[in-house]
């Protein structure tokens, strides 16, 4: 009984600030949506696996750390445009008008850039796993702050523009194809850094060596945060 | 009368790109020294100095040897004038030098101080009064050149006047993006269709001009850095740049619907902006460029870009400018039609 109350209590105390009460429920609203269809996520990860095999398969050996970190990056991004395709094809016509009345635009996107977010980083590192282990850099001295700090920054980059681009496509009808037309050229730069960083960790640079691309990479996040906080709620109103 | 206060602006674009056109090709380039040779002549250090654009045989001429630290000089001890562009000095050196790397100075009235940085010195020979441990004396000797003149740079040459085309270029390309953008704001405030067309031929012309940009400034590499393209950060920036704003294009040839299509569009190019800052003028710090101004590189203007390549630099860039706004302007007034024709059909 007190808990229940305490709960509602820090719910509404919750609601009372900018977006966080609608944004919690839209979560759920998305988890709910994963767990039933079960399909999104599954289908990403055979994806991963099967182009993680396939660069296995053709290239058994990699001594390069650079090497490693470009094809790495690239199944992680082929990944990220799977996830982002359907991020906003799968709400029916029903579901969106329940969140136009409970929730504002912002919660909205940041539901779907979070979540997004949480399969990707989880693919992100099942895949980096996959990597070092099939391509023999279990015994390689890896720099792991550098290594994680790289994975997390690099998949936010990719899911928060890739999810704001998917929202421009889904609106302009032609989800799949016109996201990786406009996603491409703007996931660029994070690539770059997320590349150079995971490069400098898998070589087991120091800490300072990476520090600027790791610091450049929040940066970048941060600005498109702004961005998407800024520019979605154009988008969305009809 | 009314016509004119209308369309002053585009009346000016026109003297203003004739104007800098001309001077950005016939402003002489300062006398500047080529190449030095070295030969030992028993006591005697004798350099063979080969000049451009230079006036060797006009009067008062004086020549003195500096260490980079500008703390020694050594005063020239005779020469001999072969030619308008060539001329022989000599130097007696002292036994121990402070230095091997000295800076040769070269001046008389007409050309102004001449310098040629890094002359290798081996060995001194005999000692010779000449040594002068004060910093102060040769500033006071150093004369500017007569007239106006371009800098002279060492690799650049006569292609300095490419700076009037190609980076003028760019700054106009960001000049019209930065339009461009701010009207896609207005438009998102405002949803005034006007805005969005003009957002759209701003970008369209944006890109017709980046073709140019990338022109010239491969005619420049090949002059200077010996290939028409190089890996280079800011290369590889501009073009993943131009297929951003490409990709705005194709944005708005795929939504038919004209409200939606303004809507979408202006959102993208506002992102699209920021991404775009991100590419040229981020990125290239990161890694090293062959330009100006990146990965160690003095940008241009610390060096080189001089009070009369500004002169020539500034309102080129207004000229290049107004020429934007004017063709993006006439494309504005087509889609108008276009649209009007749409409607009536």
């Amino acid at each position: 009984m007190l808990l229940d109350r305490g709960v509602l209590k820090l719910c509404s105390f919750a609601e009372k600030f900018w977006v966080l009460g609608s944004f919690l429920v839209l979560i759920k609203k998305e988890w709910f949506l994963e767990r039933r269809d079960k399909s999104l996520f599954a289908q990403t990860m055979l994806f991963e696996i099967a182009a993680i095999f396939t660069i296995y398969l053709l290239q058994k050996q990699i001594t390069d750390e650079r090497i490693f970190s470009i094809f790495l990056w690239l199944v992680i991004l082929f990944s990220a445009f799977q996830l982002a395709a359907k991020n906003f094809s799968k709400d029916n016509e029903s579901t969106l008008l329940f969140v136009r009345q409970y929730a504002s635009a912002d919660a909205y996107i940041f539901s779907k850039i979070v979540f997004n977010y949480c399969l990707l980083v989880l693919a992100s590192f099942i895949g980096l796993i996959l990597f070092i282990v099939l391509f023999g850099f279990l015994e390689h001295s890896i720099n792991y702050g550098l290594l994680i700090s790289g994975v997390v920054l690099g998949a936010f980059c990719l899911s928060a523009v890739l999810s704001f681009v998917s929202a421009i496509g889904y609106k302009a009808g032609n989800s799949a194809g016109l996201t990786a037309v406009l996603g491409f050229p703007l996931i660029l730069p994070g690539i770059m850094f997320s590349v150079r960083i995971i490069w400098y960790a898998m070589r087991d640079l120091d800490w300072s060596v990476g520090q600027k691309y790791v610091m450049a990479l929040l940066g970048l996040n941060l600005l498109i945060l702004a961005l998407v906080k800024i520019l979605f709620p154009y988008l969305w109103r009809d | 009368m009314k016509a004119f206060k209308k369309h002053w602006w585009k009346l000016l674009s026109v003297p203003i790109l004739f104007l800098t056109t001309y001077w950005s090709f016939t402003t002489p380039l300062q006398p500047g020294i080529l190449s030095v040779e070295q030969f030992e002549e028993g006591s005697r250090q004798l350099f063979k100095v080969k000049g451009y654009n230079t006036h060797f045989k006009t009067d008062k001429d004086f020549a003195w040897l500096s260490n980079s630290d500008k703390t020694d000089c050594i005063k020239y001890f005779g020469n001999t004038i072969v030619s308008d562009t060539e001329v022989e000095i000599y130097f007696n050196l002292p036994d121990t030098l402070s230095s091997q790397y000295w800076h040769l100075y070269y001046s008389n009235l007409e050309d102004g101080t001449l310098f040629y940085p890094n002359v290798i010195i081996k060995k001194g020979s005999e000692i010779n009064q000449a040594l002068i441990n004060d910093a102060d004396w040769p500033s006071a000797y150093i004369l500017k050149a007569k007239g106006m003149h371009f800098p002279f740079q060492n690799i650049l040459y006569e292609t300095i006047r490419n700076l009037n085309f190609h980076v003028v270029m760019w700054m106009a390309i960001l000049g019209m993006l930065f339009f461009s953008l701010i009207f896609s704001i207005r438009y998102l405030l405002s949803s005034n269709i006007n805005f969005d067309r003009w957002a759209n031929a701003l970008v369209e012309t944006s890109l017709w001009f980046t073709i140019l940009g990338i022109v010239t400034g491969m005619i420049w590499a090949k002059n200077t850095w010996g290939a028409y393209w190089v890996n280079d950060p800011k290369l590889n920036g501009a073009v993943v740049g131009g297929l951003v704003y490409l990709a705005y294009i194709i944005l708005r040839r795929s939504v038919k619907e004209m409200d939606k299509r303004a809507r979408l569009s202006a959102v993208y190019n506002v992102f699209a902006f920021v991404i775009y800052i991100v590419f040229i003028q981020v990125l290239p710090r990161f890694t090293d460029s062959l330009h100006p101004g990146n990965g160690g590189n003095p940008a241009f203007s610390s060096y080189d870009l001089d009070d009369s390549l500004r002169m020539v630099f500034y309102p080129s860039i207004l000229g290049f400018l107004l020429v934007g706004f004017w063709i993006s302007q006439l494309k504005v007034r087509l889609k108008k039609l276009d649209d009007k024709i749409e409607a009536s059909n």
